[in-house]
C-alpha cells in the first residue's frame, strides 16, 4: 500500500498536469516574493563594497594649509593604529554659469592613480590632467550643475579665475552628500587647486584606522596632531577633527530609511506569499477529497494517505522553491542594480544571500507541507461515503444570505449572474483571494499615500523658505545694513527679507539656526507656544523633531552653544514645519546680530516682481552686479532651479516606490489568476454543460470576467483599510527614523485609480483561464474529472 | 412511421429541413490516450428521419455515448461526415457549434447536469439566454410553460440542491426543450431514476416527439428501448442492426 501510494503521489504531479503546474507556479511566485527580502541585504552589500572601494576615512583632520611631502604623508600611516593615510586640498569656489556665479566645492587630489583614503573614482571619461576638472556624478543627477565631458567651466577660487575643461565624471562617497545638500563638487589635481587657491600644501588629512573605539581613536588623533606639529610647529586647524563611528557614513540615515522601506515591502510580499501557499494547498487537497475517500475504501490507513499527500506537497514545494528562487534571485539583483546605481551611485555585485535562501526554502517546502496538513487531516477524517460524494466544488450554494441576495440581482445578464454566483459559491476561496488582492491593492494605496506624504514633506521643506531669489554673502566683505536698500533698488525686485543663518551646538550636536525678524515672512506653524515678540532676545522656537528627540517643551530653559559661547535660552514655541528635517532652531534676528557684532544679516530672501524665469534671472544678475560693484562678495540661488532639483529628487524616490510596489501588486494578481484558473478547472464539467446548451465564448468570457471582478472588488474593499494601516505604519517608521512625527497624507482620490486598476487587471487576467475554456471540446470538458 | 410528415419544428431554425434529421456517414472516432489508440467508432453509417423516436442500444463500451457526442457536435469525428438538420456540423468552429447546438439540439445528460447556482426556472431559461431568444419576460413565460409541462411549476424557484433526482431530471428536460429544438438527445436520460419515475419521463419524451421533435436516446433498458419507433444496435463501434429505416 505504501509503495503504491508513493508511486501515486509522484504520478499525481504528472497526471493532474494543469492543476499541479498551477499550484507549483503559485508557490514559486510566493517564493519570488520572499526574495524581495534579499534587497536590503544586497543594497547593504553594494553599500559596503562602495565604502570599501572608496575607503571612507575613519578620521579626518582639517589643518590650515600645511605643506607635507609624500614621505611625510606616508609617515602618518606609520603611526600606531593608522592603516592608511592620505591628504587633499579642499576649498570653496564659484563657477560662472553664463554670468551668474554658483558656489561649488573644490577638491584637489594628490595623484588620481595612487589614492589611499576617500578614493575619488572615475565613473566616465578620464581622471583630470592639470587644468582639467572631474565633475561629481551627483552634480547632474541632482540638477546642480550640468557639465558634459569637454565642456569648459570658468572657476573662481581665492587666487583668481581660470578656465577648465571637464575630463569626466566621478566621485567619492564622502563628498556625494554635499552635492545633494546643495553645492556641486569638482575634483582636480592638488597642484591645480593650489594654483587656484594660492594655498600651499593640504587642508584635509584622511586616516584609515585599525581600532575604532572612541578612546583609541582620540589617542590616534592626538598622535596625528603631534606628528603634524613636529613638522609644522604651531599647526592650526580650521575645523575640529571629524570621525565616522563604525557603521556610519554620510547619508546613512537616508539609506536606512530606504532600507526599512524595502524591508517592509518584502515583509508584505512574504506575508502575501505565505497566504498564497496556504490557499493553494488547501484548494488542491479539497479537490483530492474524493480520491482520499476511495483510498480509504480500499483500505488505506490515514497515516499512510496523509504521508503520501504530504510527500507530494513537499515535492511540489521543492520544485517551486527551486524555480521561484532562480527567478527571485534575478529579480532582486535586477532591482538592486537599478536602486544602487541611481540612488547610491554604487555598483552592486550579483549576490545570493544565504539567509534568504533559507527563508525561501522554509516557506516554499515546509510552508507548503504545513499548509497542506489541515486539509489532508480533514480529508482523511471524513467518512468514505462523504468523500466519495465530494467533488471538489463547494456545491453548497443557496444557504447563505449572500446567495439569497445575489438571486435578486435580476438586472444582470445571465452570464454575469452565473459569474457572480460562482464567486459566492466558493466563498472561502474568494475571500482568501480577495484578501491577497487586498494586500496588493492595500500596498498600492499605502505607497501612493507614502509618496504623497513624502512629496508633501519635500515641498514643505522647500516651501518654508520664501522668495524667488536667495542671496548669501561669500567671505570677504559680506552683507550689512545697506544691503536691503541696494537690493530693493534693483529693477524687478519687490522686497528683500533678512535672514541670518548660523549653527548652534546643543547637547553635542550641531543644529542649523534661522534668525528672523519678529514680523518675519517665514510662515511658521506652531504646534505649541508662540513666536517671539519685539525686544525679546534669549528665546528660541524649536522644530518638532528636535523637541521630540531631545524631549523639549515650551518654557524649558536650555543651554546652547552660540558662536560667542554658551547661552541660556527659553523655549517659547514648537514649530511643526520641516525646517532642517524638523530639527531647526529659530531665534530673534536683532539679538543674534548684536551678539555677532553685525549690522545686517548674512542672507536675504528676495521676492521679485515677476516670477517668470527670465525675470528672476535678470533680477539675480542685477542684484549680484549692484552688490559686487560696491565691494560685497555674494552669491545667489534661484529658487526655481532649486525647486526643479528638489522635484527631480522627489520623483526619483517616487519612481522607486512604484518600482517596488509593482512586484507586490503582481503577486496579488497572480493569486487571482490562480484562483480563477482553479475555479474554472473545478467547474470544467459545468462549462462543458454550458457549451452543450449554447454558451458562446463571449458568454463564458462575461461569466469569468464578472466572477474575477467581483473577487477583485472584494479585494479592493479589504485593501482600503489595509492600505490605510500600511501607510500609517510606513510613515510612522520613517518619521521615527527622522525623530519627527510626520502627518499621514492619505489622498482619497488614490482609491479610485487603484480600484480601476484592480478591476482592469482582473478583467485582463481572466483571459488566461478563458482561453483554456474556450479551446476545450465540450466532450473533453464533460469527461473531465 | 411518424417521420412521414416533414415540418419545420421551429421558426428560428435555419430553413425547412428536407432529407434526414441526422446523417452520419463513415464516421470513425479514435481515442488517443497517452500512447494508446482506441478506435471507439469504426465506420458508422446512420440516419435518423425528422420526427423519428429512436433508441440506441448495445453493450457497455460499444460506442453509444460516442455517437451521441458526435451527432450533437460535443465531440468531433476522426473521419467521416456529420450532417444534422441539413448542416455539416463537423465543419463548424467550436463557437459556431455552441450556438448552433443551443438553438437546434436539446441534450438530456445522464447526471442531469443542472447549474447549481441557478433555480429550476433559470436553468430552464438558460439556453434562451444564450441564444438571445425574445425578451426576458417571454423567456420566463416560455420556461414556465416548459416547467408546467414537466409538472414542476411549484418548484420553479428551487435550486437544484433542493430538488430530488427525478425532479432534477425533469428540469433537465424542460431545459432541453427551451429553444424548441428540432432534435433532442438523451444519454441514458432515465438511467438514474427508479422505473416508475423513468417511465413517466419517457411519457414526457414521447409527448415531445408527438409534437414533431426528433428524439434519439441511449438506454440499457429493454422496455424503454421497445417504446422507440426504431432500435439501432451498436457493437464494437459498428451499427449491427436497425439501420437504415428498417423499423
Ligand atoms: N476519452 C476517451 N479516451 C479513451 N477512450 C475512450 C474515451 N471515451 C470513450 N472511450 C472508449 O470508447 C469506447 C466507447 O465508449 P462509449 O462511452 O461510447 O461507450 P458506451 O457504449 O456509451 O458505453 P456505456 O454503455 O458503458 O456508457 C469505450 O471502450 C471507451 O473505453
Ligand atoms: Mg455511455
Amino acid at each position: 500500500m505504501i509503495s503504491a501510494l508513493r508511486r501515486r503521489s509522484l504520478r499525481e504531479l504528472t497526471k493532474r498536469g494543469a492543476r499541479s503546474w498551477l499550484t507549483m507556479t503559485t508557490i514559486a511566485v510566493a517564493v519570488v516574493g520572499v526574495w524581495l527580502l534579499a534587497i536590503p541585504a544586497l543594497i547593504d552589500d553594494a553599500m559596503t563594497s562602495r565604502l570599501d572601494d572608496d575607503r571612507l576615512n575613519h578620521v579626518r583632520l582639517f589643518p590650515n594649509a600645511v605643506v607635507l611631502s609624500d614621505a611625510e604623508i606616508d609617515g602618518l600611516a606609520e603611526l600606531p593604529n593608522v592603516t592608511a593615510a592620505d591628504a587633499k586640498i579642499v576649498a570653496g569656489g564659484q563657477v560662472n554659469l553664463s554670468g551668474r556665479l554658483i558656489d561649488v566645492g573644490l577638491v584637489g587630489v594628490r595623484d588620481f592613480s595612487a589614492q589611499r583614503v576617500d578614493v575619488v573614482a572615475v565613473e566616465s571619461g578620464a581622471a583630470p590632467e592639470p587644468g582639467e576638472v572631474l565633475a561629481d556624478g551627483e552634480n547632474l543627477r541632482f540638477g546642480r550643475l550640468a557639465a558634459d565631458i569637454g565642456d569648459t567651466l570658468s572657476i573662481t577660487g581665492p587666487a583668481g579665475t581660470r578656465e577648465f575643461a571637464v575630463s569626466g565624471t566621478g566621485g567619492t562617497i564622502l563628498f556625494a552628500s554635499g552635492v545633494r545638500e546643495g553645492d556641486p563638487i569638482l575634483y582636480m589635481t592638488a597642484d591645480t587647486l593650489r594654483d587656484l587657491t594660492g594655498w600651499p600644501g593640504v587642508t584635509s588629512i584622511e586616516l584609515h584606522l585599525d581600532q575604532r573605539d572612541a578612546a583609541v581613536v582620540s589617542e590616534t588623533i592626538t598622535a596625528a596632531q603631534v606628528y603634524l606639529d613636529d613638522i609644522n610647529p604651531g599647526q592650526s586647524y580650521w575645523l575640529a577633527p571629524g570621525t565616522w563611528d563604525p557603521g556610519e557614513w554620510p547619508d546613512k540615515d537616508d539609506f536606512d530609511n530606504f532600507r526599512s522601506l524595502f524591508t517592509i515591502l518584502a515583509g508584505v510580499a512574504v506575508l502575501s506569499g505565505l497566504f498564497m501557499v496556504y490557499n493553494t494547498m488547501n484548494t488542491l487537497v479539497r479537490q483530492e477529497t474524493h480520491e482520499i475517500g476511495m483510498m480509504k475504501a480500499l483500505g488505506g490507513r490515514r497515516r499512510h494517505i496523509a504521508g503520501a499527500f504530504l510527500e507530494t506537497a513537499g515535492l511540489m514545494g521543492l520544485i517551486a522553491t527551486i524555480a521561484g528562487s532562480v527567478a527571485g534571485v534575478l529579480l532582486a539583483n535586477l532591482l538592486v542594480s537599478a536602486i544602487a546605481t541611481s540612488l547610491m551611485s554604487a555598483q552592486p555585485h550579483f549576490g545570493v544571500p544565504l539567509e534568504v535562501l533559507g527563508i525561501a526554502a522554509v516557506i516554499g517546502i515546509a510552508g507548503t507541507m504545513l499548509a497542506a496538513l489541515p486539509g489532508v487531516l480533514r480529508a482523511t477524517r471524513i467518512s468514505v461515503r462523504d468523500a466519495m460524494e465530494h467533488h471538489g466544488i463547494e456545491a453548497r450554494y443557496g444557504d447563505a444570505w449572500l446567495d439569497r441576495a445575489l438571486q435578486r440581482f435580476r438586472f444582470l445578464s445571465r452570464s454575469a449572474q452565473l459569474g457572480l454566483r460562482s464567486a459566492a459559491r466558493s466563498k472561502g476561496r474568494s475571500v482568501a483571494t480577495g484578501l491577497q488582492i487586498g494586500l496588493a491593492a492595500g500596498t498600492a494605496i499605502a505607497f501612493i499615500a507614502l509618496g504623497a506624504t513624502m512629496v508633501f514633506l519635500n515641498n514643505q521643506t522647500f516651501d518654508v523658505e520664501a522668495g524667488d531669489i536667495h542671496l548669501f554673502e561669500q567671505g570677504g566683505r559680506g552683507l550689512d545694513d545697506t544691503t536691503a536698500g541696494i537690493v530693493e533698488a534693483v529693477d524687478g525686485v519687490a522686497a528683500a527679507h533678512p535672514i541670518h543663518y548660523a549653527t548652534y551646538g546643543f547637547r553635542g550636536e550641531n543644529y542649523g539656526v534661522w534668525s528672523l525678524p519678529t514680523d518675519t515672512v517665514f510662515d511658521y506653524d506652531l504646534g505649541a507656544g508662540r513666536w517671539f515678540r519685539e525686544g525679546e532676545s534669549d528665546v528660541v522656537v524649536v522644530g518638532q523633531a528636535l523637541a521630540n528627540v531631545e524631549d523639549l517643551a515650551v518654557d524649558d530653559v536650555i543651554t546652547v552653544e552660540r558662536f560667542d559661547g554658551p547661552i541660556e535660552v527659553t523655549v517659547i514655541g514648537i514649530d511643526n514645519l520641516m525646517v532642517n528635517g524638523g530639527k531647526g532652531i529659530f531665534t530673534p534676528l536683532t539679538a543674534v546680530l548684536a551678539a555677532a557684532g553685525r549690522s545686517g544679516s548674512n542672507a536675504y530672501w528676495i521676492e521679485t516682481v515677476s516670477s517668470e524665469e527670465a525675470a528672476v534671472d535678470a533680477a539675480a544678475g542685477g542684484i549680484e552686479q549692484a552688490l559686487r560693484s560696491r565691494g560685497h562678495s555674494v552669491s545667489t540661488e534661484l529658487r526655481y532651479v532649486e525647486r526643479a532639483a528638489n522635484q527631480s529628487e522627489a520623483s526619483l524616490i517616487l519612481t522607486f516606490i512604484v518600482l517596488l510596489g509593482v512586484p507586490v501588486l503582481a503577486i496579488g494578481m497572480i493569486a487571482l489568476v490562480s484562483t480563477m484558473t482553479t475555479n474554472v478547472l473545478e467547474r470544467t464539467k459545468e462549462i462543458g454543460v454550458l457549451r452543450s446548451i449554447g454558451a458562446r465564448r463571449r458568454h463564458l468570457g462575461k461569466m469569468l470576467r464578472t466572477e474575477g471582478m467581483a473577487v477583485a472588488f472584494v479585494g479592493w474593499l479589504l485593501g482600503v483599510p489595509l492600505g490605510y494601516g500600511i501607510a500609517r505604519l510606513l510613515i510612522w517608521l520613517i518619521s521615527r527614523a527622522f525623530g519627527a512625527s510626520f502627518p499621514v497624507i492619505f489622498p482619497l482620490w488614490s482609491l479610485v485609480p487603484v480600484l480601476v486598476l484592480t478591476l482592469a487587471v482582473a478583467a485582463l487576467v481572466v483571459r488566461i483561464p478563458l482561453r483554456r475554456v474556450a479551446r476545450m471540446r465540450p466532450g473533453d470538458a464533460l469527461r473531465y474529472e | 412511421m411518424k417521420g412521414a410528415v416533414q415540418r419545420a419544428p421551429n421558426q428560428a431554425s435555419d430553413q425547412y429541413v428536407t432529407g434526414p434529421m441526422v446523417q452520419l456517414t463513415a464516421v470513425e472516432k479514435v481515442f488517443i490516450s497517452g500512447r494508446l489508440e482506441y478506435p471507439a467508432l469504426r465506420g458508422i453509417d446512420l440516419s435518423v428521419e425528422t420526427g423519428e423516436f429512436v433508441a440506441l442500444v448495445g453493450p457497455s463500451g460499444s460506442g453509444k455515448s460516442t455517437i451521441l457526442s458526435i451527432l450533437t457536435g460535443i465531440d468531433r469525428p476522426t473521419a467521416g461526415t456529420v450532417t444534422v438538420a441539413g448542416r455539416r456540423i463537423d465543419e463548424m468552429t467550436e463557437d459556431e457549434l455552441a450556438s448552433w447546438r443551443g438553438e437546434n439540439v436539446g441534450i438530456v445528460f445522464q447526471f442531469f447536469q443542472l447549474l447549481p447556482t441557478l433555480t429550476a426556472l433559470e436553468n430552464a431559461m438558460l439556453p434562451m439566454d444564450f441564444a438571445d431568444r425574445g425578451t426576458l419576460d417571454e423567456r420566463r413565460l416560455k420556461a414556465s410553460d416548459h416547467l408546467e409541462l414537466v409538472a414542476l411549476s411549484d418548484k420553479a424557484d428551487h435550486l437544484p440542491s433542493e430538488l430530488s433526482g427525478g425532479e432534477q431530471q425533469r428540469v433537465a428536460i424542460a431545459r432541453a426543450l427551451a429553444c424548441d429544438p428540432a432534435l433532442i438527445v438523451g444519454d441514458e436520460p432515465t438511467g438514474n431514476l427508479d422505473s416508475e419515475t423513468a417511465s413517466g419521463m419517457f411519457d414526457l419524451l414521447a409527448s415531445v416527439n408527438e409534437r414533431g421533435v426528433t428524439v434519439v436516446y441511449v438506454t440499457h433498458d429493454r422496455d424503454m428501448a421497445n417504446r422507440a419507433d426504431r432500435i439501432i444496435a451498436i457493437r464494437d463501434g459498428l451499427v449491427v442492426e436497425g439501420n437504415p429505416g428498417s423499423a
